[in-house]
């Protein structure tokens, strides 16, 4: 099946309702609920983005304990213009990290008197990065302070240097591009999908939404048709910052493909055990990569430890799994 | 100096989760594969591994095809680390795709990060080539819903802008 050449007049359609920065609305008509849906899904969770992953705390004399000053770093949206240029963390080929699949960040803020703020902006990027944008904290308010991330007296200080790594939604929330998804179809109930409750008259308890405006509402002595489908989407992406909310729906698209497009691959390309090649199969694969795993607090320092040398911190348990089995039972050739 | 993952805490709930879900994995008894080496993550501090139910797991396939011998043309396809988004999508294309007669999905546990599709033909096409060709057909349709989409963006902006430049002339 040819799939790029016989392009039909027919296929979905897309009407901008409103366009903002941080902010798309749009009409999506002609495609299946399953289809709209999907892209919901994949927007919603499978969008790749950058967000810190691994603190190194050098010092911290606030009040919030070590683990609190870590949680709120994570949470700081970050931008991941052109996240492709990065590689995952478990798939790059290098030790532990680097400059292709990290970005290096270092904060340090020391209060000489009274009460300080400590704001994203304050977050530096240090070193090399893959291009010029990536990783810079997203600041939306008018005074371009971004997110407050702590509060310092007299005399603390915090300094550390994190990474951040590039993730999905699915892994952590923290990676979600977005802070919502609106999604409506059929706002006039046609298809009797939803059954309200009411006290008198359903129709005057529940207003329509501003959708209806936008397609027929069947007339009350209409007969209801048994076959209609939903086939309208009334679809609103609210960015977080990180990436544009056009690229955050052009990215979902991308991440649709690349599913279909292993599935394709898998299908066509195994013989009878099921056994399959391809590209986009191996890089969904990094499970048995040693960055995988991030090591738990409390470890001293020497981070490209838990490869081998690592039994001071580990104690002998951990140093089989991580240790030993992965690295060397690999089918796929890192 | 002191390294901090800054998701840990959530992950300890996902331990049990995840523990569950791998009984139940066992318990059913049909992971021809699936069985790995690096499942050994559960006491204390070890950070439990949240990739398990995103990557795949050494030596397990994408898709695992079972012909169904009760019927001629069927067969049941295991899709692993894949969820409703793929499921949903591809089982209501497959109800559209020609020689197709019968296509549903299920996911078997919520724990479980994999899904069965079950796919009949009338036998003029085979149930994997079905599959393929409404693959094809969705990535088909993710193109032009780009195009489309980036289009209608640049239109709606550029209309701003103009709506911008007029309000600012008046």
């Amino acid at each position: 099946m040819d799939y790029e050449m016989d392009l039909e007049p027919t296929g979905p359609q897309v009407t901008v309702r409103e366009a903002e920065p941080l902010r798309v609305d749009f009409r999506l008509s002609s495609v299946d609920l399953a289809f709209a849906n999907s892209l919901r899904r994949t927007i919603l969770a499978e969008v790749p983005t950058l967000a810190l992953d691994l603190i190194e705390i050098e010092s911290n004399t606030s009040v919030l304990p070590d683990e609190m000053l870590a949680h709120r770093l994570g949470m700081i949206p970050l931008n991941s213009n052109n996240c492709d240029d990065l590689d995952y963390t478990r798939d790059c080929d290098c030790e532990d990290h680097c400059v292709r699949c990290s970005v290096t960040l270092s904060l340090h803020a020391r209060c000489g008197s009274g009460i300080m703020s400590v704001y994203a902006r304050d977050l530096v990027v240090v070193g090399e990065r893959v291009n010029e944008t990536i990783g810079n904290p997203v600041v939306n308010d008018p005074e371009q302070k971004g997110p407050l991330i702590c509060k310092l007296r007299k005399g603390q200080e915090i300094k550390m240097t994190c990474l951040a790594k590039k993730g999905t939604a699915k892994e952590h929330a923290k990676w979600a591009p977005t802070a919502a998804v609106g999604f409506e179809y059929d706002p006039n109930n046609n298809l009797r999908h939803v059954d309200y409750w009411y006290e008198q008259d359903a129709a005057k308890e529940w207003p329509v939404s501003e959708n209806a405006a936008w397609e027929p509402a069947n007339g009350p002595d209409q007969p209801f048709d048994y076959d209609a489908e939903p086939h309208t989407f009334y679809v609103d992406v609210e960015s977080i910052g990180m990436l544009e909310p056009d690229m955050i729906i052009q990215q979902g698209l991308i991440e649709l493909q690349r599913k279909l497009a292993t599935t394709v691959s898998v299908l066509s390309g195994e013989g009878e055990d099921g056994h399959a090649g391809g590209m986009e199969d191996a890089d969904m694969m990094g499970a048995n990569d040693p960055d995988a795993y991030e090591p738990p607090e409390g470890i001293d320092g020497n981070m490209t430890s838990y490869g081998n040398g690592a039994a001071s911190a580990w104690g002998a348990s951990a140093q089989t799994p991580y240790g030993a089995t992965p690295y060397g039972q690999s089918s796929y050739g890192f | 100096m002191k390294i901090i993952n800054p998701n840990l805490e959530e992950l300890a709930s996902y331990d049990h989760t995840l523990a569950i879900a791998r009984e139940h994995y066992g318990r059913r008894g049909n992971s021809p594969s699936g069985h790995h080496p690096r499942t050994v993550m559960s006491a204390g501090n070890e950070a439990p591994d949240v990739y398990e139910a995103i990557l795949l797991a050494p030596g397990e396939n994408k898709i695992d095809v079972e012909i169904d011998t009760r019927l001629p043309s069927a067969a049941i396809f295991t899709f692993h680390k894949e969820d409703h988004t793929l499921g949903n999508m591809l089982r209501t294309r497959l109800l559209k795709t020609p020689h197709v007669i019968f296509a549903a999905y299920k996911v078997p546990h919520p724990l479980t990060p994999n899904f069965l599709l079950r796919v009949q033909t009338d036998g003029e096409i085979a149930p994997r080539q079905a599959v393929i060709n409404a693959c094809h057909a969705l990535i088909k349709d993710c193109g032009i819903l780009s195009r489309e989409f980036t289009k209608e963006f640049e239109l709606r902006k550029m209309a701003n802008a103009a709506n911008q430049q007029q309000q600012g002339a008046e």
